[in-house]
């Protein structure tokens, strides 16, 4: 029995570590760093707090990342999709968001 | 102006999460698009601490602007002036800007903070003011290249991404335009990109005015991109137009006037009343 208990958490624990889980975030564009053809970075304020996002070099993006120009003028939320790499967030997705929450 | 984007951005980041319980002006330029001279037409949004867009023809706004003599030092802010910042529609009643026209003496790191009519100052906001706008000022001559044509290309669906283009955008080449002494009205834009209610549709505007003044100017779309059906938009390139204009951002719409003179240009939206002001400078 003692050793099931432990297998059993120990394969929970692989599980956690080995999880690379998306997150999702919603927020407000408030920096794009980049041109017409490549964005590099960009910058999200949500509750109070900034994100900067690298999009994913194999990001299968829902919205051109230039789109985010946009937002960045009017305001309307984003949904992004994203994971952390080495303390960097690394957006996946990102899509026009139809509310904050 | 790139060497100043790490360093803006750093700052950005900082001044958001520092003081999370006030609002922040969001500079809507684009990178290198903001120069030293002619007056240059300045975008801002006003965010909430928890995202929301605050501004609105209800909640008036001064523009303080201050030089920051050292980059790395916010102390180190000298104020220069304050100037009055109106807030116009992007999309008539549903999303709008504050818009301020300032000359800029000197280039370098620049702060801006708005300023609301019982004195509440938004979060400092540094952006960068180049030597030279990286796109055609005011007073310059416009970028002589030509544009794609409907009889140049034949498929009007090949050279626009306008699901309902008028096909009097597409009839002259932007060269041929610049050349035969009339007014030229010219949208650099991506219909398709606009397809949420997120930004102003450019297109929709030149085309309503062309309907109203069709003989006063050249009228002409010219698209960002050369082909707009990638399956990944990270292969997406420009058309010749665009990267002889050398746009950061779009989209933009330039007015020239008889001689191919830029009399004004809009950065991502040209209201009515702007564009109307600015057809009759061309024809003066």
């Amino acid at each position: 029995m003692r050793f099931l208990a432990v297998l059993l958490i120990t394969s929970l624990l692989a599980g956690a570590c080995a999880s690379t889980g998306n997150s999702t975030l919603v927020g407000s564009v408030i920096a794009v760093d980049g041109d017409l053809v490549d964005v590099r970075t960009f910058e999200v304020l949500s509750d109070g707090a900034s994100f900067e996002f690298r999009p994913a070099f194999d990001g299968d993006f829902s919205i051109p990342l230039v789109h985010l120009r946009d937002h960045l003028r009017s305001g309307e939320p984003v949904r992004v999709t994203y994971h952390e790499v080495e303390g960097e967030l690394v957006a996946t997705d990102v899509v026009d968001a139809e509310t904050r929450h | 102006m790139k060497r100043w984007i790490p360093l803006l951005l750093l700052a950005l980041a900082a001044a958001s999460c520092s003081s999370p319980a006030e609002n922040l002006a969001v500079l809507a330029n684009g990178p290198g698009t903001v120069g030293v001279g002619p007056t240059q037409r300045l975008l801002f949004g006003l965010r909430a601490p928890d995202g929301t867009e605050l501004a609105s023809p209800e909640l008036p706004m001064t523009l303080e602007l201050s030089f920051r003599e050292d980059p790395t030092n916010a102390d180190d802010d000298e104020f220069v002036l304050s100037t009055p910042i109106h807030f116009e529609w992007m999309i008539p009643n549903v999303l709008g800007i504050y818009v301020a026209d300032v000359a800029f003496a000197r280039s370098g790191v620049w702060v801006a903070t708005l300023v609301s009519s019982d004195g509440e100052e938004s979060i400092p906001t540094p952006f960068g003011v180049d030597p030279h706008s990286s796109v055609p000022e005011v007073g310059e001559p416009a970028v002589v290249v030509a544009s794609r044509t409907a009889s140049s290309i034949g498929d009007l669906s090949a050279i626009t991404t306008d699901t309902d283009p008028d096909l009097a955008l597409y009839e002259i080449s932007l060269d041929e335009a610049l050349a035969n002494g009339k007014p030229t009205v010219v949208a650099f834009a991506t219909p398709a990109f606009c397809t949420s209610a997120t930004c102003g549709p450019v297109v929709e505007t030149i085309k309503a005015f062309r309907r109203s003044f069709p003989d006063d100017a050249n009228w002409i779309h010219v698209e960002i991109y050369e082909n707009i059906d990638v399956d990944n938009f990270a292969d997406l390139v420009l058309t010749e137009a665009v990267a002889a204009w050398a746009f950061p951002t779009e989209p933009w719409v330039y007015v020239m006037d008889g001689s191919g003179i830029v009399v004004a240009r809009f950065e991502g939206f040209v209201s009515q009343d702007e564009l109307a002001a600015a057809l009759a400078a061309a024809s003066a």
